[in-house]
């Protein structure tokens, strides 16, 4: 722990050779992962990710320096380096640091350091022992505990001076069945930012048990249709849809290099009315939720799209700096080894007026998918794909037998147009989102929607 | 830097205060990233980054520890975690540490030039992907990501068997990410280029090849969907057989085959692939994955998993060797942050004579592919299902015929390798894919459009 004097003296060598903005990250990060599989414990890894890294931008160009174990040596020398890098004849104002108190905070009711080694590995075999009594199909399970107490110190030339405690914790559980010849996995993994009090809100024996839920339906699913067809996304990680086909094409990464689609389409109409879309990196505790972005704003809820009008991008200081647009509390990063850039937090579609039961009612030939997987989009095309991990035959109205093995994939501008039907009952689901600054923890929701002209890639005859 | 790592490294050996086996995996990297957009350096990052993890194993328990603070105590420390943590773990018997006490230094897989190449050399050459790229041709509208990255890396192995293996290794890559316009189409372009030495990176070639990629697209159309022959080019055979082969649930490990999680369980001996099929790793071609030892300190080496069609090899680390009743195979992989997996080293499907025209003739008329996306969650590698967009030609009388878009190739792996009719003889070792192929033609797959 250092002075607020240091973060100035050492700000201030980063800017002696110009630069409209400094800042510093500095990381300390208690990790623990835990794994079990073949009905016993594998292994138990603990450590400390350790660091921190300086950054200047001038005139939208940034130089980021990091480096492990940072002591007071390696932090002067850093600051040092920067400014070496920077050739600029501006120099931004210095304000004086300013200690930022959160607006909002995630409390945690029982950090993961006051747990037990014992009690986090009880939970593990409860989730192994649900999984395989759920049917006798069980054969294997793999069962990954994950938690993460991050501590962060943020300090900008702005004045800005933030520090964090981001915990969050996640039970993940693979269940793989067998008949005869066929072996399908299911997976389910929920987390929050909480400490272990997560299983006060999903018991390891329900998490387990929708793994291996999923497992069996795969055991029965035939192989999935072809073509362009209507398709309804149950809930939660159904949101994975919008994520894609839109989210990563707002982010200001892609939108101030003019590498998006919605480029300039501010204030216009890129999706149906029926559709609003929020980032609200502010819900309590949420995977996503946060007190302070990586760049010492606080996180706020951003409406994106409303009644399918384009409201707002999500900012980063170097993209507010590069297009015309304020910080939306978007800048995040996976650690300290990477600089920040526009990131999503929880995102998703807010509810709407449908039922489930209208939506496969109105469809004669289509798919019904009630869980995700992941997925992935160009952002400057939008062209986007992601994978169904259990889906049904929708026929003359009613959900049909199970189908297997299909990807989704569409345009996002077009697809956006294709919502027509939004539901009520809003979730959210876990995810790991991959971009330039590294893998963050990412809600991805939304309640039921019915989208038309997605191509189903099965493997149908 | 080096010395003083080493030193540590080894004085912790020595004052390790507790008789069971023990073991410290450490590595340190420099980083340097340069990103040019707009004719300037839009971004430039620097780093310097290390990281120790400790294994004991204690009986037939195994428990790790790491840390990113790494000085004497800190390791000390390291140690005595793993050592609690192990305490919590069942028997195992396959849980060991590498019983060597050999002691080898490396630098085969160092760069010859990166030490002495600038900082404005390097810039220089991302500078030169993007205005490349805008002069191939005027429908280059924008270079989002003109890339060069590079890492030198020092990694040690030691343990209390007397074993310390270090190598010293060196890579620099560019890529070039853009955009074409025509009317209200746009498309985008990739070309990657990874390689030892920094003189061997072209890019001219990598802005010709990306600017290439994104024009082919344009006025791509839609197509029926069914089943059709497909050409895969290197580029998409190399990451579709990848995400199978060399990741972590790869039905060739031996801890998957043993855990109930690969469909080649008890296939050893059989015939699983066509019968021209090879599948090789060998170590001592660079490629971006390669090394000379692994990362439990086993050298690593050249192993056939499929020759003929047959499958001859599961590989192992020490873990799922034991277990199996078999030695390591030299392909244990962990960092120092994460636990014991299994990977392979330089990965290839072994080539023929054929020329990609060649294998367009054979085929006669399908979908030639090249581009894929949305592997990383588009397939299961327990069932070999997989399904992931794409883009591509049609294939019409032997020979590349309209741009396809907007459509999903559906298949599963082990038919797949089944149904490989031939392979080509254009394979690169130095793609971004965890694994290197030539061309293929495979019989059917089925394909998702309209």
């Amino acid at each position: 722990m250092y002075s607020q004097d240091f973060y100035n003296r050492l700000l201030t060598m980063a800017l002696k050779n110009g630069g409209d903005y400094a800042d510093i990250f500095l990381e300390d990060t208690d990790d623990t992962v835990l794994l079990f599989d073949s009905g016993k414990i594998k292994s138990i890894n603990t450590g400390l990710i350790s660091g921190a890294g300086i950054r200047v931008i001038m005139g939208g160009k940034s130089v980021y320096l990091y480096a492990s174990n940072a002591d007071e040596a390696k932090l002067l020398n850093l600051a040092e380096t920067v400014s070496q890098a920077v050739k600029y004849d501006k120099t931004g104002n210095l304000g004086d640091l300013n200690h930022i108190q959160p607006g909002i905070t995630h409390k945690i009711k029982i950090l993961p350091s006051t747990v037990n080694q014992k009690d986090k590995l009880e939970i593990l075999s409860r989730a192994d022992r649900a999984a395989r009594e759920h049917s006798t199909l069980i054969d294997e399970v793999m069962v990954r505990y994950w938690d993460n107490s991050q501590n962060v110190t943020i300090a900008t030339s702005e004045g800005r001076f933030a520090q964090d405690t981001r915990i969050r914790t996640r039970l993940a559980v693979s269940a793989v069945g067998v008949r005869g010849d066929k072996k399908e996995r299911g997976f389910f993994g929920p987390g929050k930012a909480l400490g272990f009090e997560l299983f006060e809100r999903f018991s390891p024996e329900s998490i387990a048990q929708e793994a291996a839920r999923m497992a069996l339906v795969l055991l029965e699913a035939a192989p999935a249709p072809q073509g362009k067809m209507p398709v309804v996304m149950d809930n939660a990680f159904g949101g994975v849809i919008f994520h894609e086909a839109c989210g990563h094409a707002l982010e200001a990464t892609a939108v101030a290099d003019n590498a998006s689609v919605f480029c300039g389409k501010m204030g216009q109409q890129i999706a149906n009315p029926v559709v609003t879309a929020i980032d609200d990196g502010t819900l309590p505790n949420e995977w996503g939720s946060q007190s302070f972005d990586d760049e010492a704003m606080e996180t706020q809820r951003n409406v994106l799209i409303e009644d399918g009008i384009l409201k707002s991008y999500m900012v980063d200081k170097l993209g507010s700096m590069k297009m015309d647009h304020p910080v939306t509390g978007s800048g995040r990063k996976q650690s300290y080894k990477y600089a920040p850039t526009s990131r999503m937090t929880n995102t998703f579609i807010a509810p709407g007026g449908s039922s489930l039961e209208e939506m496969i009612a109105s469809i004669d030939n289509g798919i019904y998918c009630k869980n995700m997987g992941g997925g992935s989009v160009n952002p400057p095309t939008t062209d986007f794909n992601f994978s169904v991990a259990e889906a049904y035959l929708i026929k003359n109205g009613k959900i049909d037998r199970p189908v297997k093995g299909a990807s989704l994939i569409g345009k996002g501008s077009d697809i956006l147009m294709n919502i027509t039907m939004v539901g009520k009952d809003l979730d959210y689901g876990t995810g790991m989102c991959g971009s330039s600054s590294g893998t963050i923890p990412a809600d991805v929701g939304q309640p039921p929607i019915k989208v038309t002209g997605l191509v189903v890639g099965g493997q149908e005859g | 830097m080096g010395k003083s790592n080493a030193d540590l490294i080894k004085k912790a050996m020595a004052d390790k205060s507790f008789n069971e086996p023990g073991e410290i995996y450490f590595s340190c990297s420099s980083t340097t990233k340069i990103k040019a957009h707009d004719g300037e350096v839009a971004s430039f990052s620097y780093a310097d980054t290390s990281g120790l993890g400790t294994r004991v194993v204690s009986g037939e328990k195994m428990g790790l520890s790491y840390t990113e603070k790494v000085n004497e105590e800190s390791i000390a420390n390291c140690f005595s975690t793993a050592r609690e943590n192990s305490q919590f773990i069942p028997d195992d018997k396959g849980y060991a540490i590498y019983e060597s006490d050999e002691v080898k230094s490396y630098d085969q897989f160092k760069s010859d030039d990166l030490e002495n190449i600038s900082v404005d050399q390097k810039k220089a050459l991302a500078l030169e992907i993007e205005k490349q790229a805008k002069a191939y041709d005027k429908r280059i509208v924008n270079v989002p990501e003109a890339m060069y990255c590079d890492v030198s890396n020092e990694r040690i192995i030691a343990n209390s068997y007397g074993l310390y293996k270090s190598e010293k290794s060196s890579l620099c890559y560019a890529y070039a990410y853009l955009m074409a316009t025509e009317g209200d189409d746009t498309t985008v372009g990739f070309y990657f280029q990874g390689e030892k030495n920094f003189k061997d990176l072209n890019p001219e070639k990598i802005a010709r090849m990306a600017a290439q990629d994104a024009l082919e697209k344009l006025g791509a159309g839609e197509i029926e969907s069914g089943s059709y022959p497909v050409v895969f080019s290197a580029f998409t055979a190399s990451s579709l057989l990848g995400a199978f082969i060399n990741s972590g649930g790869s039905p060739f490990f031996g801890e998957n085959i043993q855990k109930g999680r690969s469909k080649l369980d008890g296939k050893l001996g059989e015939s699983i692939a066509a019968s021209h099929i090879n599948i090789v790793d060998d170590p001592s071609l660079f490629s971006l994955g390669t090394a000379s030892f692994d990362d439990e300190g086993v050298d690593a080496s050249k192993h056939y998993l499929v020759e003929n069609g047959v499958f001859k090899m599961e590989m192992h680390n020490i873990y799922s060797g034991k277990r199996g009743g078999k030695k390591t195979t030299g392909n244990g992989s962990r960092g120092y942050s994460s636990s014991l997996s299994t990977r392979l080293f330089t990965p290839y499907l072994e080539t023929s004579d054929k020329s990609e025209d060649a294998l367009l003739k054979e085929a006669g008329k399908g979908i030639f592919i090249t581009d894929l996306e949305g592997l990383h969650a588009g397939l299961d590698q327990i069932s070999g299902d997989f399904s992931v967009a794409a883009k591509g030609f049609l294939i019409e009388n032997g020979t590349l015929g309209k741009a396809v878009k907007n459509i999903t190739v559906a298949g599963n792996f082990f038919n797949f390798l089944q149904e490989i009719v031939s392979v080509a003889d254009n394979i690169r070792f130095n793609d971004e894919a965890e694994f290197s192929s030539p061309s293929l033609l495979v019989k059917a797959l089925s394909v998702s459009g309209k």
